[in-house]
C-alpha cells in the first residue's frame, strides 16, 4: 500500500482558493506597513532628540548648545514632525536613497549593500558548515529508517551544539583557533581564511538543530506503511534514503529557512567578536552609536532579506509537498517510535546537574562582592569568583530562577500565540513573515531602540518574534492534517471545521508542537542571554545569566571560570529540554 | 418511494475531460444495488458526488425529496444522517490515536445528537457487534487494529447514525476470502434487519451477486445497463457487462 487514495474534498478546497491568496498578499501587505511604519517612526518613537547624535557623531568637543542643535535640526529636517519624516523616508526609499549617516556624514545604501554581500558570503560558509553537521546527524536515524526501523535522535551531542550561543562559540573559536594555535586570522575579511572561524560558529549551531529536527522527522515518517512495503519489495538504499528525506524535508523547509534566517542575528555577535564589516555589525553599531538611519536601512535590509528567504521556502514546500497537499493524499505514520532508554539517563543526568546548581547557588549570596577578584575555583567557591569578587555559583544560582523561569513563561506564551496565530492561516501570512524574517536580536534592537535596555524589553522583544517558529509549524502541521483521510472524511459524519481543528486536529499537532516549543526553551534562555550579552537586557547587578556570561568574557583568558560556569548551565538546562522532549510520545 | 436519485448528473475534475455524462440513477428504500465497472470508470466519482462531495457540471442530487448541494456540514447534517459512506480503503479513515468506541461514538454524536455518555457507547457497542467485532476490540486503539478489523470499525461508524443508505465504495477489496464473507456479511445483516438500501461498488461480480437485488454497470462515466440481478447475470446486453462477467467464472444462477 502506498499513499492512501481517498480523496474526499474537493481539490479546490486544498488549493489556494482567489479570496485565500488575496488574503494572504492583503496580511502580507499590512504586516509589511506597520513594521516599515515602525522602522521609519523610529526617530521620533525613541524620543531621544535625534540632534544630540548627529553633534556627538560630528565632533566630540563641540557643546551641545540650544543653538548648535537648533542649527542640526534645520540641516537635516528634523523639524518637520514625525509624518513627514516618515513619508519624506518612505520617499527616499522609493528613490533607492536611505538618507545619509547621522555620523559620518555619508550615504547609507552604498555602505549598507557592501556589509550585506560580506553577511550573504559568510552565510553561505555557515551553510555549508550546517549541511555537513546536519548530515552527521541525519546519518543515523536514515540507516536505521534503510533497515526498516524507527530511532529516536536527541543525543547529547547535538543537543550541546544547538545550545553553544553562537557569541560563546565564536569566542572559544577564537582563542582555540586564532590565539593559540595560530592556525586563522582572528580579525578581518580579506580571504576565505578569514571566513573559517566565524562560519564555524554560525555553521554548528545551525546544523546542531536542523540536524535534530531532520533526524526526527525522518524517524517519524520511517514508520508510515510505504516504508514496509519498500523494504519488502528490496528498493534499494538510495532510493529509500532519497524518498524518506522527501517525506520528511517538506515539513521542516520552513523551519530550516528560519534557522537560515536566525544566522542574520547571530551573525550580529559573530561578525562583532571577529570584526567581520557585515551587515549585523553594521546595524548593531548604528545601534550604539544612535546613527539611526543606517539603523533603519540595517534593519530593513535584514527583515527584506528574511521575507524573501520566507516566500522562497513556502514556495520550495508547495512544489514538493503540492500535490498530495491537494489530493488529502498524505500517509500516516501508524507508530510512533518508543524512547530510547539512553534518554531517560541523559535526561536525568541534566536535570541532577541543574538542580544541584540551583540548590547550592540559593545557598549562597550573589550580589556581594567579599571574595578575591577573580578568584579560582575551589572547595570553598565551586566555580570561582567574578572581576568583582562575587560568588559565581550564587550568581548562577540566583540567575537561573530568572533565566529558566523567564524562558519556559516566555516559551509557553510562544506556544500559546503561535497556535492560536498558526490556526489563522490566511490572516497570519504576513505577520508570519516579518516574525520569521527578524531574529530576537534584531527585534532587541528595536524595542530596545523605543523603551531603553531592560528585562521588560529582551522578554517583549523576545515573545514578538519567538511565536513565529511555532506558528508556522502549526500551519504544516494543520494543513498536512487536513490532507489526511481520517481528517478528510469528518464533514461526512457531520463534524464541522471548528470540531474538527478542535477535537480532530489540535490534538495530534499538540504533541509535535509542545516537543518543538520544550526544543525553544534553551533558545529563547539563550536569546534572552544574547539581548543581555549586547546589552539589550536586564541590567547589572541582575545575576541573569547571558548577563554573567557578558561580564566573564573580557577575563576569558586570565580567568576561564568566569565563562566555563555560565556557559555549563545553559548547556545543560538545553541537554535537559531536548532530551525530555524526544521522551514525550507524540500522543 | 427512492432514497436517493441522481437526475442526469454530468462532473468533470478538468473541464476537458469530462468523468460522469448524464448520470441517472436512483435507488429506493430498503433495496440493494451493486455498482459495476472496471477501473477508472467514474464509479468513486459518481459515489462523491451523490455524497454532495463534489460540485456537479449539471444534473441534480435528490434525496428524500430534497435537493442535495455541497456545503457547510451545519447544512448537510439531515443528509448525512440518511445516506452514509464506506470510503475506499476505510481502514485510512480511521484516526490511528483514536479508540473504537470513540470512533463509531462520533457520527452518532454530530449526527443524531446524542451526548449521554453512557447511551453513547452501548448504541456504538451495539453496532460494533452487529459488525462482528469482538468485545475486547472496542477499547483498542485504530492503529493497533488489523486491515479486516478497521475495514468493519469504518462499516460500523457508518451504520452507527442507523441511515437509510449505506454507499460502499470497494468495501471488500484488498481482505481475504473469509474476511470478504465476513464483510459481506455484515453488509447484509444490516440491510436485512434493519431494511438499510446499499451501494455497493465493487468490481468483483461474485460479491455484486451475493449482494444486490440489482446491478448497475458503469462504464466510461455512463450508465450502460441497470436490471435485476438475476436477469442481468443471465442475460447481459451490453458489451461490457459481458466483458465484465467474462473476466470471472460465471456465477450459477
Ligand atoms: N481528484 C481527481 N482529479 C482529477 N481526476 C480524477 C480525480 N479523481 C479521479 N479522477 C479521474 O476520474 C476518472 C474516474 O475515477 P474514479 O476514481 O471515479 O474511478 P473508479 O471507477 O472509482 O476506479 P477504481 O475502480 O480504480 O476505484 C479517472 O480517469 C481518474 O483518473
Ligand atoms: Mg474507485
Amino acid at each position: 500500500m502506498t499513499a492512501t487514495k481517498v480523496k474526499i474534498k474537493s481539490p479546490s478546497r486544498y488549493g489556494r482558493s482567489r479570496p485565500a491568496a488575496l488574503a494572504a498578499g492583503l496580511s502580507r501587505a499590512g504586516a509589511v506597513a506597520v513594521v516599515v511604519a515602525v522602522v521609519g517612526l523610529l526617530p521620533w518613537l525613541s524620543g531621544r532628540d535625534p540632534a544630540l547624535t548627529v553633534l556627538r557623531g560630528r565632533s566630540a568637543e563641540q557643546e551641545a548648545t540650544p543653538e548648535a542643535l537648533a542649527a542640526v535640526r534645520e540641516q537635516l529636517g528634523l523639524d518637520a514632525g514625525p509624518l513627514t519624516l516618515l513619508g519624506r523616508w518612505l520617499g527616499g526609499i522609493l528613490r533607492g536613497d536611505l538618507g545619509a549617516s547621522w555620523v559620518s556624514g555619508r550615504p547609507v545604501l552604498p555602505d549598507l549593500l557592501r556589509a550585506t554581500g560580506v553577511s550573504l558570503t559568510l552565510m553561505g560558509f555557515a551553510a555549508l558548515v550546517a549541511l555537513v553537521v546536519t548530515a552527521a546527524l541525519t546519518a543515523p536515524a536514515l540507516t536505521a529508517a534503510v533497515r526498516g526501523r524507527q530511532r529516536r535522535s536527541g543525543g547529547a551531542a547535538a543537543a550541546a551544539l544547538t545550545a553553544l550561543p553562537e557569541f560563546l562559540l565564536a569566542s572559544v573559536l577564537l582563542l582555540a583557533g586564532a590565539v593559540a594555535l595560530r592556525a586563522f586570522p582572528p580579525y578581518g575579511w580579506d580571504s576565505a581564511h578569514h571566513a573559517v572561524l566565524p562560519a564555524l560558529a554560525l555553521g554548528l549551531p545551525a546544523g546542531g538543530l536542523i540536524g535534530m529536527l531532520l533526524a526526527d522527522a525522518v524517524s517519524r515518517v520511517a514508520g508510515e506503511p510505504w516504508t514496509v512495503t519498500w523494504a519488502t519489495a528490496g528498493a534499494g538504499r538510495a532510493r529509500t534514503v532519497a524518498a524518506l528525506l522527501r517525506r520528511a524535508l517538506p515539513g521542516l523547509i520552513p523551519q530550516i529557512a528560519l534557522v537560515l534566517i536566525g544566522l542574520t542575528g547571530g551573525a550580529v555577535a559573530v561578525e562583532r567578536v571577529f570584526a567581520v564589516p557585515g551587515l549585523g555589525r553594521v546595524t548593531l553599531g548604528a545601534a550604539q552609536t544612535q546613527d539611526l538611519p543606517v539603523l533603519q536601512g540595517g534593519v530593513l535590509i535584514l527583515l527584506a532579506l528574511g521575507v524573501i528567504a520566507g516566500i522562497a521556502a513556502e514556495l520550495l514546500r508547495r512544489a514538493v509537498l503540492g500535490p498530495a497537499l491537494r489530493a488529502a493524499s498524505l500517509p500516516v505514520a501508524a507508530h510512533t517510535p518508543a524512547p530510547h532508554r539512553g534518554l531517560w539517563i541523559t535526561a536525568g543526568a541534566a536535570l541532577a546537574v541543574l538542580t544541584a546548581l540551583i540548590a547550592a547557588g540559593l545557598a549562597g549570596d550573589p550580589y556581594t562582592a567579599d571574595r578575591g577578584r577573580l578568584a579560582a575555583p575551589s572547595w570553598d567557591l565551586p566555580f570561582g569568583a567574578d572581576a568583582s569578587g562575587r560568588d559565581l555559583l550564587a550568581r548562577l544560582g540566583h540567575g537561573a530562577a530568572l533565566t529558566i523561569g523567564a524562558a519556559v513563561l516566555l516559551c509557553a506564551a510562544c506556544l500559546l500565540l503561535g497556535l492560536l496565530i498558526g490556526l489563522l492561516p490566511r490572516t497570519a501570512t504576513g505577520p508570519l513573515e516579518v516574525a520569521n524574517a527578524a531574529p530576537p536580536v534584531l527585534a532587541g534592537l528595536l524595542v530596545a531602540a523605543v523603551t531603553g535596555p531592560a528585562a521588560g524589553a529582551a522578554a517583549v522583544a523576545v515573545l514578538l518574534v519567538g511565536w513565529a517558529p511555532l506558528a508556522a509549524h502549526t500551519v504544516t502541521l494543520v494543513a498536512e492534517a487536513r490532507a489526511r483521510p481520517h481528517v478528510a472524511i469528518l464533514p461526512v459524519l457531520g463534524v464541522g471545521p471548528a470540531r474538527a481543528l478542535w477535537r480532530h486536529i489540535v490534538p495530534t499537532i499538540l504533541g509535535p508542537l509542545t516537543r518543538h516549543a520544550v526544543l525553544r526553551v534553551p533558545g529563547i534562555a539563550l536569546a534572552l542571554a544574547a539581548l543581555g550579552f549586547l546589552g539589550l537586557g536586564p541590567q547589572p547587578p541582575t545575576p541573569d545569566w547571558g548577563l554573567v556570561l557578558s561580564e566573564g568574557m573580557p577575563y576569558v583568558e586570565r580567568a576561564p571560570w568566569t565563562v566555563l560556569g555560565p556557559c555549563l548551565s545553559l548547556v545543560a538546562l538545553s541537554v535537559l529540554a531536548v532530551t525530555a522532549s524526544a521522551l514525550r510520545r507524540a500522543r | 418511494m427512492s432514497v436517493i436519485d441522481c437526475v442526469r448528473v454530468r462532473h468533470s475534475y478538468t473541464p476537458a475531460t469530462p468523468v460522469l455524462h448524464d448520470v441517472d440513477l436512483a435507488i429506493g428504500d430498503g433495496e440493494r444495488v451493486a455498482l459495476l465497472g472496471r477501473s477508472g470508470s467514474g464509479k468513486s466519482t459518481l459515489v462523491r458526488a451523490m455524497l454532495a462531495l463534489e460540485p456537479l457540471a449539471s444534473g441534480a442530487i435528490h434525496c428524500d425529496g430534497r435537493v442535495v448541494t455541497p456545503g457547510p456540514v451545519r447544512r448537510l447534517r439531515w443528509f448525512r444522517r440518511l445516506v452514509q459512506y464506506v470510503p475506499q480503503d476505510p481502514g485510512a479513515t480511521l484516526d490511528p490515536q483514536a479508540r473504537v468506541l470513540d470512533i463509531v461514538a462520533e457520527p452518532l454524536r454530530r449526527l443524531c445528537g446524542v451526548t449521554d455518555r453512557a447511551r453513547l457507547t452501548a448504541a456504538a457497542a451495539t453496532v460494533l457487534e452487529a459488525v462482528g467485532l469482538p468485545a475486547a476490540l472496542h477499547t483498542v486503539r485504530a492503529r493497533d487494529l488489523s486491515g479486516g478489523q478497521a475495514q468493519r470499525v469504518a462499516i460500523a461508524r457508518a451504520l452507527a447514525p442507523e441511515p437509510r443508505l449505506l454507499i460502499a465504495d470497494e468495501p471488500i477489496s484488498g481482505l481475504d476470502a473469509p474476511l470478504r464473507a465476513h464483510v459481506i456479511d455484515a453488509l447484509r445483516h444490516a440491510s436485512a434487519s434493519r431494511g438499510t438500501a446499499l451501494l455497493l461498488v465493487t468490481h468483483d461480480v461474485s460479491a455484486a451477486a451475493a449482494l444486490s437485488d440489482r446491478i448497475a454497470v458503469m462504464h466510461d462515466g455512463r450508465i450502460v445497463e441497470d436490471r435485476r440481478t438475476g436477469d442481468l447475470l443471465a442475460a447481459p446486453d451490453h458489451p461490457e457487462t459481458r466483458a465484465l462477467l467474462a473476466a470471472v467464472p460465471r456465477f450459477p444462477a
